[in-house]
């Protein structure tokens, strides 16, 4: 059993214990953050260390049915993403709670838990495992979603665990569909169904689209998304941004590489339907957006759209899309928590909530609206910033798959984007008679967004960073 | 030779700091004097280059202080300065304009690294970074029209921008370089790259069709950023199409085409800019139509020339020559207009008159600019226009098909012509018509003549030696663009025909001028079907429709569903409140007191009722 494993995966139980515990009173604000940095330097360590790739079983369940972790080169990239955004997610949401005191305990104690099963996600080695923690995901961060307990929440809750059930159930029928052809649940390189009909590999596939794709916000599946902007905001940002949607991707780029695996992929032929649905909603995520007041809605189907972006690449089973769609993942994740930190600061100190009443924020909030302002000009994919680079290797991509039509899609999407975030930056800085002022950076809610706004710089500049672990990764799904 | 170049940005962030215009302006100064200088430094050698590549991993962006780049990015830093000494008198002292001062810093430095930039990808780097400071530029002063302006030019520039990524990327997979020479392999599509290309310069150029944002822009930001708007920033587009004629070169076939499209649409855009010039009656509207007219001159130039192959080094010359002329003298006539602001409060032209007397200084200044545009002999505007219009007639030549544009082009240079007799004649003479505050020449008003006393000299000296700055200062700029006939050129500037077309062209515009303001002429408004803007809003407007219908149909649907869910929802609803309202059990009150409430408790129980349930459902299964 590897230890490092164990800590990423467990500790945020304990984390999430102390937290819970009444008679360790500033638990709440020390804990979560303490188990944040050691999950991260954890998962760090995976990758520096050696034999972070075996498999280390916890529990053998039944014959061929084992809750198993392993850290192969997908699962540690999004532990990693996870882990690493999940420090200044909790620093920022420290701050945000002592603005916002409102059962403090209770949120940390699910927050933390969240961790744990996002790491399950990421690092588990089989499919039952992996089906085990996407169901645990939905538990725990339901009550952060209605953690407000006003109407809406709770509305906005009961549609995110309808969607959510219902996806977790056709992923289980997918699972046994699975278990049923291959006889095992190991997630194994070339895939498990190579040798099966077209017509189960067909269906499994479908399954795992309707299933997974509720996380990953596929249209039609994306509803609960926008209705969960209720959620306090560093729910939003993490939760809604990087770990609950990214597991979905995730869910969807683990099962089809590793459990129906690139040949059978191609077999079934679907790939141009899949597609299909990619880019519409790339597309319609973002007109909806467009249309948007409030601006965490508008965050929200921005990341429908955005999300678009990663499923292509997954759909597409061509490694060139493939590797761009990696680098959205993460770079998405980096652009989009960015977003919704500026956003929860903005709600913070103005109470401001609507686009149109923030003429002028920009003067009042220099910082966080810098942040704001490159964050978006990466989601439109401008140069330097990581937007460009995703982009950048999905166009190398589409062209390499021979799928040109991807890139009008995409290029679509980046006037769309223009559309509805250029607005935002120029009421901000351009609209009212606002004096400057400086909000001072001492706050997490103002240098969290800060700091995550410059490493999309720094990842946008640099692409050695991320560029060698995507395309490993892809090696490793794809032979 | 990145640290040079980006010192206008460096000096717009420390602006920020700074609350006085005084000091803000000093210190772009100051920063510019040390860009300018380190670029001179370069050029002679005296430094050594040592940080051209900004080598990051995985990338590697790459300047070049050398070629026609390094002319124009000078170009810039002359004009930038200009346009600092003018913002003195423009802006009010203790107004707080560190915005200003910064969008005009990153623009600035965003056209230094597409002059400078050794590959496509810099130049690209350098162009988006442009468009976006542009941007905040143009909406400066937040008004109204300023902010439409802003968004028709922020999204075209997108466009453009996004064209010129895919072409880019278009680029790059076919091989595997950025290079301005690179070389295709056989199954390239060259001619879809160069139009990609083409479009997206083109938007920045003004080249029509996708001129529409450039009228409202320009006339819409503060004046010394229209004048360095239009006299540089929009030579990054011809820079840019140069570039791509260059990168087209190696396939003669493809480039005899372009060379024609870019040629048309040179003519189709100097006509379109000096016929809505003539009607116009703001000052700095009509500038910035003149602005899409003299970049027809410019493309008709470069057209020709790739057109016409190793052969047409006249076009490429005079096309590069009236890219520093026009730079110039349209910089110059932006401040001269804004200097008549200053003092009228409005540009209307038929409602000023008699400005020579109480600006003498501007008169004179506005009278070498407009002698220089409209290609008055021994100005500049003469002698790339002579030069271009030497390429043309070669072009129609060889194909004897192009000999209207010929004629075009002189009629055209009337226009131009008639256009600015109108703009000294109703601004600077006769008597004014109206009350106007005569200046006090303050210490800033000393700053903005010297900035247009600047402008005002490289007018003069660019057109004092044509031979000698088009054969020993353009050529060996241009060295490297051999297949566009950089080795074959001659300058025979001033010829008994040349100074017999131009005196056409004067003896025409008189005409058109006298006519004009004898019949009316200049007063005719277009139908508005014949607009760009007209159609293309239109087809937003039936974009919001549809939007509006789908999302209305949508709504319904939902709203269907949702009354088909109310029914369930209810009962779950009623389920959870006879939860709620269950008598508190001693369990609750206890976990109560440790801070953990129902909906936990509710949430821990379902947990572990599904953990519960995985065992048997794990059985099943073995």
């Amino acid at each position: 059993m590897n230890v490092l494993i164990l800590i990423a995966v467990a500790l945020p139980v304990l984390g999430a214990v102390a937290v819970w515990l009444p008679s360790l009173r500033r638990a709440p604000l020390v804990a979560p953050l303490l188990t944040a940095v050691l999950v991260a330097l954890a998962v760090a360590g995976l990758k520096l260390m050696p034999g972070g790739g075996e498999t280390s079983t916890w529990w053998q369940v039944a014959p061929g049915l084992s809750i198993a972790f392993r850290a192969d080169e997908a699962a540690w990239l999004f532990a990693m993403l996870a882990a690493a955004l999940w420090v200044p997610a909790t620093a920022y949401a420290n701050s945000y709670m002592a603005h916002h005191r409102h059962k403090v305990r209770r949120f940390f104690t699910f927050f933390t838990l969240s961790l744990t099963a996002t790491m399950g996600i990421a690092l588990s080695a089989n499919f039952f495992t992996l089906y085990l923690f996407y169901e645990l995901l939905t538990f725990v961060t339901w009550p952060l979603v209605i953690h407000n307990e006003t109407p809406d929440a709770r509305r906005a809750g009961r549609v995110y665990l309808i969607y959510s059930l219902a996806g977790a159930a056709v992923v289980l029928a997918a699972m046994v569909a699975t278990w049923w052809v291959a006889g095992t649940l190991d997630f194994t390189p070339g895939g498990l169904l190579a040798g099966a009909s077209p017509a189960v590999i067909r269906l499994t596939v479908i399954l795992l689209t309707l299933g997974f794709g509720v996380k990953a916000a596929v249209m039609p599946l994306h509803a609960w998304l926008p209705a969960a902007m209720v959620a306090p905001t560093p729910v939003s940002a993490l939760l809604h941004a990087v770990a609950v949607v990214n597991a979905g991707c995730f869910g969807l780029l683990r099962t089809f590489y590793s459990v129906v695996g690139s040949a059978a992929l191609e077999a079934a032929a679907l790939s141009t339907s899949l597609l299909a649905l990619a880019s519409i909603t790339i597309i319609i995520g973002s007109i909806f957006a467009l249309r948007q007041d409030l601006l965490k809605r508008r965050l929200a189907y921005s990341t429908v759209s955005q999300l678009g972006y990663i499923t292509l690449g997954v759909f597409s089973g061509s490694p060139g899309l493939l590797l761009g769609s990696l680098m959205h993942f993460v770079n998405h994740g980096l652009m989009k928590i960015t977003l919704f930190f500026c956003a929860g600061a903005i709600i913070t100190r103005t109470g401001i909530e609507h686009i149109s009443k923030m003429e002028g924020i920009g003067r009042r909030m220099p910082w966080v609206m810098g942040a704001f302002t490159l964050a978006a000009l990466g989601m439109v994919g401008i140069i330097p910033i990581n937007g460009f680079q995703s982009k950048w290797f999905l166009f190398q991509g589409a062209l390499t798959a021979g799928r040109p039509e991807v890139i009008v899609i995409l290029l679509a999407s980046a006037l769309l984007n223009a559309f509805y975030f250029f607005p935002i930056i120029g009421a901000a800085f351009f609209k009212g008679e606002e004096k400057w002022q400086s909000e001072g950076l001492s706050s997490a809610l103002i240098w969290t967004p800060v700091l995550t706004a410059a490493l999309c710089i720094v990842f946008g500049l640099i692409p050695s960073l991320l560029h060698p672990l995507a395309a490993e990764t892809v090696q490793s799904l794809i032979n | 030779m990145w640290l040079f170049v980006l010192a206008p940005l460096f000096a717009g962030v420390l602006c920020l700091a700074l609350r006085d215009l005084r000091r803000q302006v000093a210190l772009s100064v100051v920063a510019c004097l040390i860009a300018g200088g380190g670029l001179i430094g370069l050029w002679s050698g005296v430094l050594t280059d040592a940080g051209a590549e900004l080598v990051l991993p995985g990338a590697r962006f790459a300047l070049s202080a050398q070629g026609i780049g390094l002319l124009l990015a000078g170009f810039a830093l002359l004009l930038w300065l200009a346009s600092l000494l003018f913002s003195l008198s423009w802006f009010q002292p203790h107004q707080d304009n560190s915005r200003y001062m910064l969008l005009l810093g990153a623009t600035c430095t965003g056209i230094l690294i597409t002059f400078l930039g050794a590959d496509f990808l810099t130049l690209f780097l350098g162009f988006e970074l442009m468009s976006l400071a542009s941007w905040g530029l143009v909406i400066h002063t937040q008004k109204e029209d300023a902010y439409s302006a802003g968004g028709l030019y922020l999204y075209l520039g997108m466009g453009g921008g996004l064209l010129l990524l895919t072409s880019l990327a278009l680029l790059y997979y076919y091989t595997g370089s950025f290079a301005f020479d690179a070389r295709f392999p056989e199954t390239a599509p060259v001619a879809a790259i160069a139009l990609l290309m083409l479009a997206g310069f083109g938007v920045k150029a003004g080249m029509v069709p996708v001129h529409i944002w450039l009228p409202e822009a320009h006339p819409a930001a503060p004046v010394p950023a229209s004048a360095l708007l239009s006299g540089i920033l929009i030579k990054t587009g011809a820079y840019g199409v140069l570039r791509t004629l260059g990168l087209a070169a190696s396939v003669p076939a493809v480039l005899q085409n372009l060379g024609l499209t870019v040629l048309l649409l040179g003519i189709i855009t100097m006509t379109f800019g000096v016929v809505m010039a003539l009607l116009q009656h703001e000052a700095k509207r009509m500038l910035a139509f003149h602005s899409i007219s003299q970049m027809g001159y410019i493309l008709t130039g470069l057209g020709v020339a790739a057109f016409l192959g190793a052969q047409g080094g006249e076009g490429l010359v005079g096309g590069v020559y009236h890219m520093l002329n026009h730079s110039v003298f349209k910089a110059l006539l932006f401040l001269t207009a804004g200097a008549v602001y200053l003092h009228a409060h409005h540009l209307h032209m038929y409602k000023l008159g008699g400005m020579y007397r109480i600006l003498p200084f501007t008169f004179a200044f506005a009278l070498v600019a407009a002698m220089g545009i409209t290609g008055f002999p021994g100005l500049n505007g003469f002698a790339s226009k002579t030069i271009i219009h030497h390429g043309l007639v070669t072009a129609v030549q060889a194909l004897p098909r192009l000999a209207w544009t010929e004629k075009v082009f002189t009629v055209v240079s009337a226009g131009t012509v008639c256009s600015f007799i109108k703009f000294i004649w109703f601004i600077f003479a006769g008597e004014p018509k109206e009350e106007v505050t005569p200046p006090r020449y303050t210490p800033a008003t000393w700053m903005m003549v010297a900035g247009m006393g600047l402008l005002a000299l490289a007018v003069i000296a660019l057109g004092v030696f044509p031979n000698f700055v088009s054969e020993k200062v353009l050529v060996p700029a241009l060295g490297g663009l051999e297949a566009l006939g950089a080795g074959h050129f001659h300058a025979h500037i001033y010829s008994g025909h040349s100074l017999l077309d131009i005196g056409k062209a004067f003896a025409l515009g008189a005409v058109i001028f006298v006519a004009g303001v004898r019949w009316h002429l200049f007063h005719i408004s277009l139908p508005q079907w014949l607009s760009m803007r007209y159609w293309g809003q239109l087809v937003v407007q039936g974009a919001e429709a549809s939007l509006t219908g789908t999302e209305r149909s949508w709504d319904r649907l939902m709203a269907a569903l949702d009354s088909k869910l109310e029914r369930w929802e209810h009962a779950g609803e009623e389920l959870l409140q006879q939860m709620d309202c269950r008598p508190r059990s001693r369990l609750e009150r206890a976990m109560s007191i440790i801070n953990l409430n129902f909906d936990t408790m509710l949430v821990m129980a379902v947990l572990g009722l599904i953990l519960l349930l995985y065992f048997p459902l794990a059985s099943l299964f073995a």
